[in-house]
């Protein structure tokens, strides 16, 4: 938390309080962030890239509507005109809307949030951490078919304060650390590309490198591109397949994240990111997998990107199944779309900044460790493939056909890890899929991940989201390869 | 808007201390959005934002902050006297950038496209009525946008547009819907009721029932929007010089002369044929227009400032992908499309693509909307939604067919963060053999 920042915020809500005329209802969302994205590339520092967005949301409820109105005039004169204009919006919205209004909350509540920090951005100097990345970046050049390698770390604070009619308030406070190394191996007609990083940040400070071992990873990422070069292409076929946490990542955020959120399976999304197969009877009797599949949404998964204390509409984020043992209990949606679906959610309802409106995101969504170790997954396996580090995706606009591609394979034959194999993808469908589900990692094989790069929403959003998993084992699943195989 | 960077501009040159320059680039919109489902208004609202990207300069150093701007003179001067004063103590830790420079002094324009944008009210009534009893779920955006340039050695670059989009979705039931699109800067009622009545005539297909394909090899008819999807795949890292030079680009063979397209494809950057601005974030203008593929051979790159300074070319692009990608017309009638596929599909959109093979150029994907099954060459029922997995080289090779004499632009509805500018002026694409694998 930084206390002037902290300060400001409470002021600027002063300021509205001042201004806000007596409507049905109105709520205050204030966003500061700040940040700092810092890279290496081929050797050349990248240009330091500062940031600070700070800005508004007001939301008005008056006469059946619902309005709202975003400004970076954070003026007594910009607030009063953001007032006007989502007032105005609120009428016109009302004789339209799709629902009556909900309240606007928290209701009741004052509380603040912090994400924990143990070793702060600031405690080493930008000198300093460029130099350390040059001399990550430069390690990840060892052979000359590493065409280009690069090594970057993001830093965000994120505060925000949400103040409403009701007397609520709640400050909350999040810290992001993205740090990344990624290098680009080509010899003739083939390049292949591996990574460390996007898919590893989370919440806290500097510590997190050395909880990923970062600084150990520049040769294996370098020596990993530059070994697919030369890898048998991944094998055709119909065979077991073990996801390592990286990709199960993306298998979690695709077929079950998005299919569960409330607002798709209200028809909000139709237009743009899709639909869901899954409909509101399916909820407390559709067996979404095995019973294996044990899946929550958990705010307070220590260092997990998404946590927080609070969703953006002021509901208290608390731990809760999703599905259990293979059983779909609860959907991702906050009060206003349970509200409006009568379904089970959680406090998901957030907004990617403060010029968007909250609309139903998944947040920390998280497979949960089953009892295997990697190695009793392998050698359960007597054909099949280990996959891990997603770089391709696509699903269909329901959330059944998927095919995803991954950095790096391994071959597995009679219960042994075998060759590496280059362009591993494969193909399914959602609920086939996790029905397939024959192995769950345990608690040791279990890792915390996320992403920054969720898209959803009209107008666009672009979100965070924390998933955790152990590596899994699918029975039986449509494999590939590239070019050749 | 235009005030905010003058001012801005007039506030850095005071704050300059000797031997340093500075570079600002300015985004900025005023913007009303409306989303819909079930031919209401799910959220209504107006966002307000200006941004200013600070590069302050010195000895060829030099370092970049964004900052919100208020428009409120006081407030902004006040920002980007903190700004200045933070970078000017960041500049000695940071080494000589060996690929940035700055756009000679002369480097000036101004690009004003006005418009006549529609009345809140005046727009949904329009939607709302010409959809009345059917299930529409859509978008509209519409304001003004604006993005400028100054510099401290007296470059300037001003674009203003006003400008709307309409994306929406007519839906018969689960997921079988027609889209329908109007965009543009000059409103016209009529057209829009025109093109939803439009959309509405096609539901009556989408009443049929739905057809599930066996995965397998089909002629198709991708309609302009359909080819899109594809063309933005490979734009993503398939145009930029950076991407060339480090042989990532999934144009690989093509670049490498091991592989040629079709030779009725061209494909060209057409900057002063689009709807973005013609200069890049760091005040070089852009050329009218640079050939990316010609008579289907590779023709060129796009480059940004980066990267003309590392491999020594000129700056012919504001980011390395395309903002305004055109490419050329064919011969074949749209009106016809259907009876050139005769036994096939016609495909309205694809969705959510994503390289699956960057080696052979592959594209994988979804098809969405008004796909249908043509039996003789008539449209006779809505296609389950399929999976295809697609290489390049042969979709727009040995397979392409024909392209339409008609182009449609296709306007990027995009919204993260800001409202996008960029768009595509492409044609339909007839083709054989277009894999449906799921």
């Amino acid at each position: 938390m930084n206390d002037q920042t902290t300060q400001d915020l409470h002021e600027l809500a002063g300021r509205f309080r001042e201004i806000v005329p007596a409507v049905d209802d109105w709520s205050l969302r204030i966003i500061d962030v700040a940040s700092e994205t810092l890279s290496v590339r081929r050797d050349v520092v990248e240009p330091v890239q500062l940031a600070r967005d700070t800005g508004v949301m007001v939301t008005l409820s008056e006469a059946g509507g619902v309005g709202y109105a975003a400004t970076s005039d954070l003026s007594r004169a910009g607030l009063a005109a953001a007032v006007e204009r989502a007032r105005g919006w609120a009428q016109l919205a009302a004789p339209l809307r799709l629902f009556a209004p909900q309240p606007l909350g928290p209701i009741g509540i004052r509380d603040a949030w912090e994400a924990p920090v143990q070793r702060h951005w600031s405690e080493l100097g930008t000198a300093a951490k460029l130099q350390w990345l040059r001399d990550l970046a430069g390690r990840m050049k060892i052979h000359e078919a590493i065409v280009d390698w690069s090594a970057g770390l993001g830093y965000q604070r994120r505060e925000s304060l949400l103040v409403n009619a009701h007397g609520g308030e709640i400050h909350q406070t999040q810290h992001m650390l993205v740090p990344w190394l990624r290098a680009v191996a080509n010899r003739g007609g083939e390049t292949q590309v591996r990574s460390f990083g996007p898919d590893l940040a989370g919440q806290g400070g500097l510590e997190r490198l050395d909880l990923l071992e970062f600084e150990a990873q520049p040769e294996r990422v370098a020596g990993d591109a530059l070994s697919l070069l030369d890898a048998p292409e991944c094998p055709v076929g119909t065979m077991d397949l073990v996801l390592m946490p990286g990709q199960m990542t993306l298998q979690i955020h695709e077929s079950i994240g998005h299919p569960l959120e409330l607002d798709r399976i209200l028809g909000d999304e139709r237009n743009y990111a899709g639909t869901s197969f899954v409909t509101p009877e399916m909820f407390g009797t559709f067996r979404y997998g095995s019973e294996l599949l044990n899946v929550t949404s958990d705010p307070a998964v220590p260092g997990e990107l998404a946590s927080f204390g609070y969703d953006d509409e002021g509901t208290r984020a608390e731990r809760q199944w999703l599905i259990r043992e293979g059983l779909l209990l609860r959907g991702l949606g906050g009060a206003t779309s349970q509200a409006r679906s009568g379904l089970p959610g959680v406090a998901c309802a957030r907004a990617s900044s403060w010029n968007r409106p909250p609309i139903d995101r998944m947040a920390n969504l998280n497979l949960e460790p089953g009892e295997s170790s990697l190695d009793d997954l392998v050698r359960s396996v007597e054909h099949g493939v280990l996959m891990e580090t997603n770089r391709s995706w696509s699903i269909d606009d329901s959330r059944n056909k998927f095919q995803f591609g991954c950095e790096l394979g391994w071959r597995i034959e009679d219960g042994e890890l075998r060759e590496r194999v280059r362009n591993p993808g494969y193909r399914g469908i959602s609920s086939a899929f996790w029905r397939s589900l024959a192995g769950v990692g345990h608690r040791d094989s279990f890792r915390v991940m996320g992403v920054g790069t969720c898209g959803k929403g009209e107008p666009n959003q672009m979100i965070a989201v924390g998933h955790a998993s152990p590596p899994c084992l699918f029975r039986g699943v449509a494999v590939f390869g590239g070019a050749g195989s | 808007m235009r005030a905010s960077l003058e001012r801005a501009a007039v506030a850095l040159r005071g704050l300059l201390q000797p031997g340093e320059a500075f570079t600002a680039w300015f985004e900025g919109e005023d913007s009303d959005f409306v989303r819909l489902n079930g031919n209401r208004i799910r959220q209504a609202g107006h966002v307000q934002q200006q941004r200013l990207t600070l590069d302050l300069i010195r000895d060829q150093r030099h370092v970049r902050t964004t900052l919100p701007l208020s428009g409120d003179a006081d407030a902004d001067t006040a920002q980007l006297r903190a700004a200045t004063t933070q970078l000017r103590t960041l500049l000695p830790q940071v080494p000589p950038d060996p690929y940035h420079a700055c756009a000679g002094p002369d480097s000036n324009s101004e690009d004003l496209r006005g418009g006549r944008l529609p009345g809140a009210a005046e727009l949904l009534e329009v939607l709302t009525g010409s959809a009345d009893g059917l299930d529409l779920v859509g978008h509209c955006a519409s304001g003004r946008l604006c993005r400028g340039f100054a510099g401290s050695a007296g470059q300037w670059h001003w674009f203003e547009t006003e400008s709307f989009s309409l994306d929406w979705s007519l839906y018969h039931r689960a997921d079988k819907a027609v889209k329908g699109r109007y965009a543009g800067r000059h409103w016209d009622s009529e057209a829009l009721a025109s093109r939803v009545h439009g959309t509405r005539d096609q539901l009556e297909i989408m009443a049929c029932a739905p057809m599930s394909l066996e995965p397998g090899n089909y002629r198709v008819f991708l309609a302009p929007a359909a080819l899109m999807e594809i063309l933005s795949v490979i734009a993503w890292q398939g145009f930029g010089l950076r991407a060339h030079r480090t042989r990532q680009t999934p144009l690989l063979q093509l670049a490498d002369g091991k592989i040629a397209l079709h030779p009725e494809v061209n494909l060209d950057e057409h900057c002063a044929g689009g709807q973005a601005p013609r200069f890049s974030p760091e005040g070089f203008p852009l050329p009218d227009r640079t050939p990316l593929i010609a008579g289907g051979q590779h023709a060129g790159c796009l480059a940004d400032l980066r990267s003309s300074r590392e491999y020594g070319v000129a700056v012919n692009a504001a980011a390395e992908r395309p903002e305004s990608l055109e490419m050329a017309p064919g011969t074949l009638a749209t009106e016809e499309a259907a009876r050139a596929v005769g036994d096939g599909l016609l495909v309205s959109d694809l969705w959510y693509g994503n390289l699956s093979d960057r080696t052979r150029c592959a594209v994988t994907g979804m098809t969405r909307f008004a796909c249908l099954r043509v039996v003789d060459g008539i449209p006779v029922a809505p296609v389950d939604p399929m999976r295809f997995d697609v290489s390049l080289y042969e979709l727009l090779g040995e397979n392409l067919l024909g392209l339409t004499r008609e182009r449609e632009r296709i306007v990027d509805t995009g919204t993260y963060g800001q409202r996008s500018t960029a768009s595509a002026l492409l044609p339909g694409a007839l083709v054989r053999d277009f894999p449906l694998t799921l």
